[in-house]
């Protein structure tokens, strides 16, 4: 296929007969990135078809393995490496946990536990990750990690199945995903030589999906065309993610959107420090010897909690060999108390986006639950008390649904026909998380909610916080904090040429706005007082611009204290 | 009052509200004088008889929506469908809520008040104005219903 040719915009007439034939660019390919497992499908014309490795696998382990001179991604390989090999320190893994985190995050820390070496240094810059190569721990990056294992599968999987090159990629992302872990994914891709057309929020996908299900069944029994409302429940191995979807006439408006960093690993660590009481202590950024033990307790570990999805009791032995013996029973009920914290914390998350979009259970049609844990019985369970039904949505195989969902995506977004009218689907999707500024001395000023349906834009009025003060800063955050700090910095400018005038005067115009990509830009300046007039040309900043966290805002307020400062005006001024 | 031709193909518009061409489908430019009634072919009125305004919303959105402009001057178009569908959303969250549906046709009669120097008074739309604002911001249904007996007691 020969290279895609692109044009600028131009003002020039056309015709109606030149919009009957967009040049069809090479269909985006759908990935769903795992934390453990990954997928990648492709609209074949007819249909969504999942690809398969040459192990004839159509989900494929997530992991990179440094063992010889050039890193390879484990999706291809002819022989499966077996999971002691990929504990065994060469290899790095769960890097969607660690993509675009910082030193002091939570996550990064618990993830010690892990065969590979993680370094922190509690300074907000990124952790240190190391591969074991000949006795040599060699550094690399996640986004490195993801690049590499996103070329392996363009290269060896995709483009030789398809026989034509791939550039376009549709990929799904956690909903907790902050715009800076966002753009690190993005990153990747291009390091990768892949260019993304969308990040979709994982249950969005799945809500695509069921979108179609629904106009098929329409269109097959004639049925009513009402609306229905669908609660998609989405748990992997590092995310758990919430979606209330309203589908009617194959569009899918996205109603709320709640995610937490919660997944299997964190059971599978809930019950290697039960089982084990002293499994931080003795293999957090392990030595070399430990890792094989590690790997060892890990693997036995896995086993049995995938066992107790379909047995009420199961046992465990495995000896370590570094002196670390289980041998013993472990029971549903058992398992389900050392990991209540986190059935807690799915049912709030189910709870809270249920709220958000103003639902309750009898308005929802179907329940679907997607993701590896949602085999868990007590998953099910929890979700067939909160949604108030015997039985959930059957029609959606719960580990493919998500890459089906980014295939049928990229079809849409490259602009592909079906006179079936099967790819006759749009998705409205909304802000997983709120954007606003810092204001009123450390208080976080929301100007763009969370949930509300993009494109959008808000424009919100500030005023100076000092008398005579003629420069303010805009400092940008997302998230759901009441201040600041708790928040997540996505860039900062500075308003200059404020007319000196008494504190609470000046009107200060700051607006958002997300396009249908989900690119966020932000418009600042001076209103000549009372006229909606800019008084000289505002500043418009794309965001995130910044790397690093928190940090950079104490060095600001060091710097410069309150002088900068805004405040939010009284709610009778705004616009 | 407003323009009449679509910018891509140069046929003249066959009905209104003109925000996409029946010829070829094109998003037109955003026209500021089209209001939230008009788009969903309503009275304005507060009791709307329509009961499929969220039929009428996807309808349009699958004509207007940014991700769907495919054409040949697709960056052109996708501004237009950009400024339209983030229109039509708004458009139908303020219809949809009785509440802001209230609220905006106070605006709407508002602004022919002052042309024709009728008396409004300003403490009731900033007294609105604030309510509205509260609901949006309200998180958990507490506080929902602590402003419900609020407007309740007025």
């Amino acid at each position: 296929m020969a290279e895609q040719f692109y044009t600028v915009a131009s003002d020039s007439e056309t015709s109606a007969d030149d919009r009957q034939q967009p040049s069809l660019p090479d269909i985006a390919i759908g990935i769903d990135i795992g934390t453990s497992q990954c997928s990648i499908a492709v609209w074949n014309g007819k249909r969504v078809e999942l690809l398969r490795n040459t192990r004839n696998q159509k989900l494929m382990r997530s992991y990179v393995t440094f063992k010889n001179e050039v890193p390879s991604g484990g999706a291809s390989q002819n022989l499966s490496h077996d999971e002691q090999e990929i504990l065994s320190g060469s290899a790095v893994f769960n890097l969607k946990r660690l993509i675009g985190r910082v030193d002091t995050d939570p996550v990064v820390h618990a993830s010690k536990t892990l065969p590979f070496l993680i370094q922190t240094l509690d300074i907000g810059d990124r952790p240190f990750i190391a591969a074991l190569v000949n006795n040599v721990w060699r550094s690399t990056t996640p986004e490195e990690v993801l690049a590499i294992f996103l070329v392996e599968l363009k290269k060896v999987l995709a483009e030789v199945q398809l026989k034509r090159p791939i550039r376009n990629v549709v990929l799904t992302v956690p909903v907790s995903f902050n715009r800076f872990q966002l753009t690190r994914i993005e990153r990747a891709c291009a390091m990768a030589g892949l260019h993304v057309m969308r990040l979709m929020p994982e249950p969005t996908a799945v809500a695509l999906l069921y979108a179609q299900q629904q106009q098929q069944s329409l269109h097959e029994n004639m049925g009513s065309g009402t609306e229905k409302v669908a609660l998609i429940f989405n748990m992997g191995a590092g995310y758990c993610d919430v979606a209330v979807t309203a589908t009617a006439g194959g569009v899918s408006q996205i109603k709320a959107l709640s995610g937490s960093t919660l997944g299997g690993e964190d059971i599978l660590d809930n019950v290697l420090r039960h089982l084990v009481p002293n499994f931080y202590n003795l293999y957090s950024s392990p030595s070399v010897d430990k890792i094989k033990s590690m790997g060892l307790l890990r693997i036995a570990t896995q086993d049995a909690i995938h066992r107790l999805s379909s047995e009420i009791s199961v046992s465990i032995n495995v000896d370590a060999g570094d002196g670390t013996k289980i041998s013993r029973d472990l029971d549903r009920s058992e398992f389900e108390e050392v990991n209540r914290s986190v059935f807690e914390k799915c049912e709030r998350l189910v709870s809270q986006c249920m709220l958000d979009a103003k639902v309750i259970a009898e308005d929802i049609t179907d329940v679907i639950l997607v993701g590896g844990c949602s085999n868990i019985p007590k998953i099910k369970n929890l979700l067939r008390v909160l949604c108030k039904r015997k039985e959930v949505y059957q029609g959606i195989d719960p580990l493919e649904a998500i890459v089906y969902g980014a295939a049928l995506e990229g079809a849409i977004a490259c602009g592909v026909n079906d006179p079936s009218g099967s790819l006759d689907l749009l998705t409205i999707q909304a802000t997983p998380l709120s954007l606003g500024i810092r204001a009123d001395g450390n208080a976080f000023a929301i100007i763009i909610h969370r949930n509300i349906a993009i494109p959008a834009r808000k424009e919100m009025l500030f005023t100076t916080a000092h008398d005579n003060q003629t420069e303010a800063l805009i400092m940008v955050y997302e998230g759901e904090g009441k201040k600041v700090e708790e928040n997540r910095i996505l860039g900062f400018f500075k308003i200059a040429g404020i007319p000196p005038a008494p504190k609470g005067s000046a009107e200060i115009s700051v607006c958002m706005d997300i396009d249908a990509s989900n690119s966020l830009r932000v418009f600042a300046g001076v209103f000549s007082a009372g006229t909606q007039q800019p008084l000289s040309p505002f500043i418009e900043v794309r965001m995130p611009t910044l790397d690093g966290g928190h940090e950079w805002c104490e060095a600001l307020i060091k710097k410069h204290g309150s002088e900068l400062d805004l405040a939010t005006m009284p709610r009778k001024l705004q616009p | 009052k407003s323009q009449s031709h679509c910018w891509s193909c140069g046929k003249t518009a066959a009905s209104w509200p003109f925000l996409v061409c029946e010829a070829c489908r094109s998003v037109q430019p955003m026209d500021p004088f089209v209001d939230y009634f008009q788009i969903f072919d309503l009275d304005r009125t507060y009791e709307i008889k329509d009961n499929n305004l969220e039929g009428k919303y996807k309808d349009w959105q699958k004509k207007l929506h940014p991700n769907l402009v495919h054409s040949k001057y697709e960056q052109k178009e996708k501004a237009f469908a950009v400024e339209q569908s983030a229109h039509v959303i708004d458009a139908y969250r303020t219809l949809s809520k009785p509440l802001s549906r209230a609220l905006y046709l106070v605006i709407l009669e508002g602004m022919h008040v002052d042309e024709e120097k009728t008396l409004i008074d300003p403490n009731v739309l900033t007294e609105m104005m604030e309510i509205r604002e509260a609901i949006e911001e309200a998180s958990d249904s507490d506080t929902l219903k602590q402003i419900q007996s609020q407007v309740q007691s007025v």
